[in-house]
């Protein structure tokens, strides 16, 4: 409560006080333990004038009495009548002291405008005045002393009043705002004292710098500058080349506090940690004898860089012989540090060493650190130059040069030789052993217990007796033992004797009071399903998720699910935290990186999955996971890995990067890159599937056989090698065709969406023109035009790709209407494409056309597939009907000798012509062929048609390959047809590879029958109809608007209107 | 003498003059060289009699600080408020400072009832107290 009084008065002294520096003392910290604030509430009174008497302008009992009204709602009448007397003593007293303080400052004003004033004059006023203020604060004190203090209360006061000052101090809108400007890396100080220096310079010339403060804070990398306007900033950080101005950024006003604080209030935990040292620490030695050891600090000096440490010697007195085993031979042996041992007075008499008595202050190296050391004053033997105190080394360092920097980190063992009773020290020693037990001894020595103590219990993981997990300051833990049980707790502060102060979570009435628990009654609170991160231990840096906790052997585990490898591991709660991070083991170990591939004893061959903390998890080419440690491992395989090739299933290339497609498993189809390649085993890894959650971070292993290389790199020498007997060529040409695909579209990342569709170019002076796209880069597209011989590039923008885009799906009404002016105005005959190939060999072998653009027209490349494909060739001929000036024979699909080759040209056409005249190339399927006697069609044995097809048996069954594959384009599920006994039938299932068509009656729907396609007539829509239309791939619903030629207009289900090929469209059975 | 006079007068404490050899002002984070300190004391703590003693300097000031603010204009900023030194005059002040006075100045500086910016290694927090 006292204390609380303090804080009180203090906080008054906010009002200015005109002193003779032109300062105030600043408000001082919560725990202000310096006297009353006498002078400060003088000023108060003085600011306020005498006619506001508030409780706060009491001095004494009284005052600390309304307080202790205000806080505890108590009133005391005595009390009362002694407080107002008191108050008009106080007045009087203000008064004087005020008119005292005037004159002060006038003698102080004087001091300083004479010449003749001396410091001596200033020292003693100033002596003077904080004199008579330490008076008040005494007879405070005094009359303070009696009362009890509790200690709560005072904690939690002093805490709201720490919050208070913070809220008062907080940034507002009227506060000048911070911008945070980077700055060259490590010159952050410098780039602040120029800005100072600056300042400085601006000032004397005159003109006014606008800019309140520049500092530089922990961060590194960034200044911060204070000011008003941002351009005032500007103009300042222009020209100093440290900073980088123009990327600078305000600082929004929420995150103003938290530059100041994360210097300020990180300074206990991480700033000390780096080089701030405590007394009481552990450290330990960088150089000479003791390097390595460890080493308590018992003393600080010199604002914390210089240090007394206390050491357990290494003192060499093994030797046999006197003089020359302490000194003689020290040389000899100094390659070897002799063993850690305590100091023994009589041992060193006794080997002929000569041992002083002296104290610690004395000594020559004893600096500020000893002079602030409370057991400086005790005797120590002194040897050699060196002080010992109860077998212990005592020497005063410096803490930058003698002391490694970090922690120390002591084992247990380590510790141990810390502790030693002074009953261990025989009686016959020199020790004083009638030493007056000095409090902080003792303490020092329960610390170190409870510090053991402590190392025994969170660190020993080995130890499995272990049971009370250490906590952090804001750890969420719940009680589970005592009074307390169930209640959430947050971790406020952890003593060094094992208890732990807990806020309550959600207790109003325990609000603001520190429950101390002890380690095990308590329980880190973390929920099953949460994200957690194993801070210690032996899976120390995995993440995952809880799916179980419970109680192993007495310890409370948690069970996870880790992230990466998704195996379950069972873990202490005790190292256990809640973290979102996702951990990807570490970067390496021993040079063992993630996704190395290595060589394991007995010729084993893996690649790692993940890292971690003293071994590696690889998953062998046999699909194993295992664990080895880097010692294991023979060597890294990597380059061997680069180089290797391997065939997939389609003879293909497969390297390392390299795209592929799994062909079987339960992810077959799946994409996957290769990792990591050894002969034929591919470590592959997911493509769509981030590599957290999946086992092995998603690396599997696959034979290269169960693969093929996604892209179409393998389609086209397929081909060519089974038809066109030029596999060698390929072979040949394979790197150069490779280049140039990897060239053209980065083999890796796949090739563009739009090489190889169908598009219309929709502006500029192609507008209204298609063609296949050929190439693409990120802005432009090559187009090649359907209707002329060229290729064109156009702006990405300006194409639009058609629906239904099969690289050879046909007919857009623009491209036929192109086709027709373009192509058909001329004598289509003449054409080249069309007389390139003779009737019959064209008509025979269509695949042909579509493999030999690559290599028998280099020239053309790929970009003039559509000369030879029967898409293209099949649309030409159908200006025929609509131009008969032309070629006024080809209007008659009926005519025999046209349609011997116009079909198959034209495959799209069959049904058509079937369905209005019979025709007879349909017989000659050999599908057909079958059902001739069953269909009894007589026209199919025409003698016309015998004539000139049957003489080229040779050529019958790839020209039929195409029709079979496009007569039934209309033919889809639900699709109404004509058998051809007239009855109307639906069909229910196609069987695309054998062109067979389930049908059922419409007469007698439970009848269904297994025809060939070829024997289905279709039914005619009729506008208005609903229909269904095979548009290239996709098969969608519409109705037909109209029919026009040989086309329908369609108006799609979604809105959209569409001229389709009549012969494609169907008519929906509905029955 | 003159030098402390000249304070007065003067609006603004003294830069470091290198960028080596910083110390921090134990009582008010005045950051200087050592030497500046030497020639002429802190100039918001005349009290500490810093200059010509280097004892005293050695003393009353640390190396051992943090973060830099260069203060302008102390009694417009809002860092000078927050950090406590709005009533000090423009320079430079370490943003936290570690380091201990010596006893006696300690006792001194209680005894005035002057504020003290450093905390002392090994006392920060110690709000409560080890057994409850």
């Amino acid at each position: 409560m006292k204390r609380a009084i303090k804080d009180n008065t203090t906080n008054s002294k906010s009002y200015k006080d005109k002193s003779a520096f032109n300062h105030d003392y600043p408000e001082q910290s919560a725990d202000g333990a310096l006297g009353d604030g006498g002078t400060s509430r003088v000023a108060f009174k003085t600011r306020t004038g005498l006619g506001k008497p508030t409780k706060r302008s009491r001095l004494g009992i009284s005052r600390y009495i309304d307080d202790m009204a205000e806080e505890e709602e108590e009133e005391d009448n005595n009390e009362k009548l002694a407080a107002a007397r008191l108050r008009v003593d106080e007045e009087d007293r203000e008064m004087r002291s005020e008119i005292q303080r005037q004159d002060r400052r006038r003698n102080q004003e004087n001091f300083f405008e004479g010449s003749d004033a001396d410091v001596a004059g200033v020292v003693k006023s100033l002596h003077e005045r904080y004199q008579r203020t330490t008076q008040l604060v005494h007879d405070l004190d005094d009359i303070d002393e009696g009362i009890p203090y509790a200690d709560k209360a005072h904690a939690a006061l002093a805490a709201s009043r720490h919050a208070a000052t913070r809220q008062a101090n907080a940034p507002s809108l009227a506060d000048p705002r911070l911008w945070a400007i980077p700055c060259k890396l490590g010159c952050e100080r410098e780039a602040v004292l120029s800005l100072m220096n600056k300042c400085a310079a601006m000032t004397c010339e005159g003109t006014q710098m606008r800019i309140c403060s520049a500092m530089t804070t922990s961060l590194r990398g960034f200044i911060y500058v204070e000011s008003r306007s941002e351009p005032d900033v500007r103009m300042v950080a222009k020209g100093l080349r440290l900073l980088r101005s123009w990327s600078m950024k305000m600082v929004p006003m929420v995150d103003m506090v938290a530059v100041l604080s994360t210097s300020l209030d990180a300074s206990y935990g991480y700033a000390s940690k780096r080089n701030g040292l405590r007394i009481g620490d552990w450290a330990r030695v960088s150089r000479d004898t003791y390097r390595g050891d460890l080493c308590r600090i018992v003393a600080l000096g010199n604002g914390g860089s210089s240090a007394v440490i206390m050491l357990v010697p290494r003192l060499d007195v093994s030797s046999d012989t006197a003089e020359a085993g302490v000194f003689g031979r020290k040389d000899a042996f100094r390659k070897m540090r002799p063993p850690m041992r305590l100091f023994n007075a009589s041992e060193i008499i006794a080997a002929g060493g000569n041992v002083t008595q002296r104290r610690f202050r004395l000594n020559t190296s004893a600096g500020s650190a000893s002079q602030n050391w409370a057991l400086a004053d005790e005797t120590f033997d002194v040897f050699e130059n060196a002080s010992y105190l109860k077998g212990y080394l005592y020497k005063e360092v410096n803490v930058t040069t003698m002391l490694k920097r970090g922690g120390a980190d002591p084992t247990l063992d380590e510790l141990q030789r810390f502790v030693i009773d002074t009953q261990e020290m025989g009686p016959g020693d020199n020790e004083p052993s009638s030493v007056v037990k000095y409090p902080a001894d003792d303490e020092q020595k329960r610390s170190l217990k409870a510090q053991i103590e402590l190392l025994a219990r969170g660190r020993g993981t080995q130890d499995p007796t272990q049971k009370s997990p250490i906590f952090e300051k804001d750890d969420k833990v719940e009680a589970i033992e005592g009074e307390m049980r169930g209640v959430a707790l947050i971790v406020e502060r952890m003593a060094p004797s094992g208890i732990v102060y807990c806020r309550a979570f959600d207790e109003p009435q325990l609000r603001g009071v520190l429950i101390p628990m002890e380690t095990h009654q308590l329980l880190k609170s973390i929920q099953v399903g949460s994200h957690i991160k194993v801070q210690d231990g032996k899976y120390a840096g995995q993440t995952g998720v809880i799916l179980e906790r419970g109680v192993l052997d007495g310890d409370h585990v948690a069970v996870i699910l880790t992230d990466s490898g998704g195996r379950e591991i069972t873990v202490r709660f005790s190292h256990v935290q809640e973290s979102s991070e996702i951990s990807k083991g570490l970067d390496a170990l021993e040079g063992y990186e993630l996704h190395d591939i290595v060589l394991l004893p007995l010729g084993a061959v893996a690649v790692v999955t993940y890292v971690a903390s003293e071994d590696l998890e690889v998953l062998t080419s046999r699909g194993n996971l295992r664990t080895v440690r880097p010692a294991e491992i023979t060597r890294k395989l990597n380059q061997e890995s680069a180089r290797n090739i391997s065939l997939d299933s389609k003879d293909e290339h497969v390297r390392e990067t390299d795209l592929v497609i799994l062909d079987d498993g339960q992810n077959a189809g799946a994409l996957a890159t290769v990792v990591r390649a050894h002969r034929a085993s591919l470590w592959l890894l997911n493509v769509i599937s981030g590599a957290t959650t999946i086992p092995c971070g998603g690396l599997f292993v696959k034979k290269s056989r169960q693969v093929h290389v996604a892209g179409d790199r393998a389609t086209g020498s397929t081909l060519a090698d089974t038809y066109m007997g030029l596999g060698k060529q390929r072979v040949v040409n394979e790197d150069q065709f490779n280049n140039k695909i990897a060239n053209n579209r980065g083999r890796s990342t796949g090739r563009d969406p739009f090489v190889g569709r169908t598009v219309r170019i929709c502006k500029g002076n192609y507008k209204g023109l298609a063609g296949i796209v050929t190439n693409a880069t990120t802005t432009h597209v090559t187009v090649e035009l359907h209707t002329r011989n060229r290729s064109v590039t156009q702006p990405r923008e300006c194409i639009k790709i058609v629906a239904g885009t099969a690289g050879g799906e046909p007919e857009l009404a623009v491209q036929r209407r192109i086709a027709e002016q373009e192509a058909y105005s001329t004598d289509l005959v003449s054409t080249p494409f069309l007389t390139q190939a003779t009737p019959l060999l064209g008509g025979a072998t269509p695949q042909y056309g579509a493999v030999t653009p690559h290599h028998t027209t280099p020239s053309r490349g790929t970009a003039t597939p559509t000369w030879g494909t029967p898409a293209y060739s099949s649309q030409t001929p159908r200006g025929g009907p609509q131009t008969p000036r032309s070629a006024p024979g080809h209007g008659k699909a009926t005519t025999p000798s046209y349609s011997g080759i116009e079909d198959v040209w034209r495959p799209r056409e069959l049904p058509n012509s079937k369905s209005s005249g019979k025709s007879p190339l349909h017989s000659m399927s050999p599908g057909s062929f079958n059902y001739l006697a069953f269909s009894g069609h007589s026209k199919a044995k025409s003698p016309m048609f015998d004539g000139s097809r049957a003489s080229t048996p040779t050529y019958q069954p790839p020209s039929v390959m195409p029709p079979t594959s496009k007569s039934g384009a209309w033919c889809v599920n639900g699709a109404e047809a004509e058998l051809e006994d007239g009855n109307i039938c639906k069909i229910i299932k196609i069987n695309a590879q054998k062109n067979m068509a389930t049908v059922a009656l419409k007469a007698t729907q439970a009848l269904t029958r297994s025809l060939p396609t070829s024997l289905l007539v279709r039914v005619k829509p009729k506008a208005g109809d609903k229909v269904r239309v095979v548009d290239g791939s996709a098969v969608y619903d519409a109705e037909l608007l109209s029919i026009e030629d040989s086309d329908g207009i369609i108006k799609v289900d979604n809105g959209e209107y569409k001229i389709i090929d009549f012969s494609a469209i169907a008519k929906v059975a509905d029955f | 003498m003159a030098a402390l006079v000249d304070d007065a007068d003067r609006e603004m404490a003294d830069v470091p003059n290198s960028m080596k050899g910083h110390r921090a002002c134990l009582r008010c984070g005045l950051v200087k060289c050592f030497d500046q300190f030497y020639a002429e004391g802190c100039e918001n703590c005349p009290f500490l009699e810093l200059a010509e003693r280097q004892d005293r300097v050695q003393s009353c000031t640390t190396s051992n600080f943090e973060g830099m603010v260069a203060m302008m204009k102390p009694d417009d900023s809002w860092v000078a408020r927050w950090e406590g030194i709005s009533r000090n005059l423009p320079g430079v002040y370490a943003m936290r400072l570690e380091g201990e006075m010596p006893p006696q100045i300690m006792q001194f500086l209680r005894d005035k009832r002057i504020s003290c910016r450093a905390t002392a290694p090994g006392e920060g927090g110690s709000q409560i107290p080890p057994q409850g």
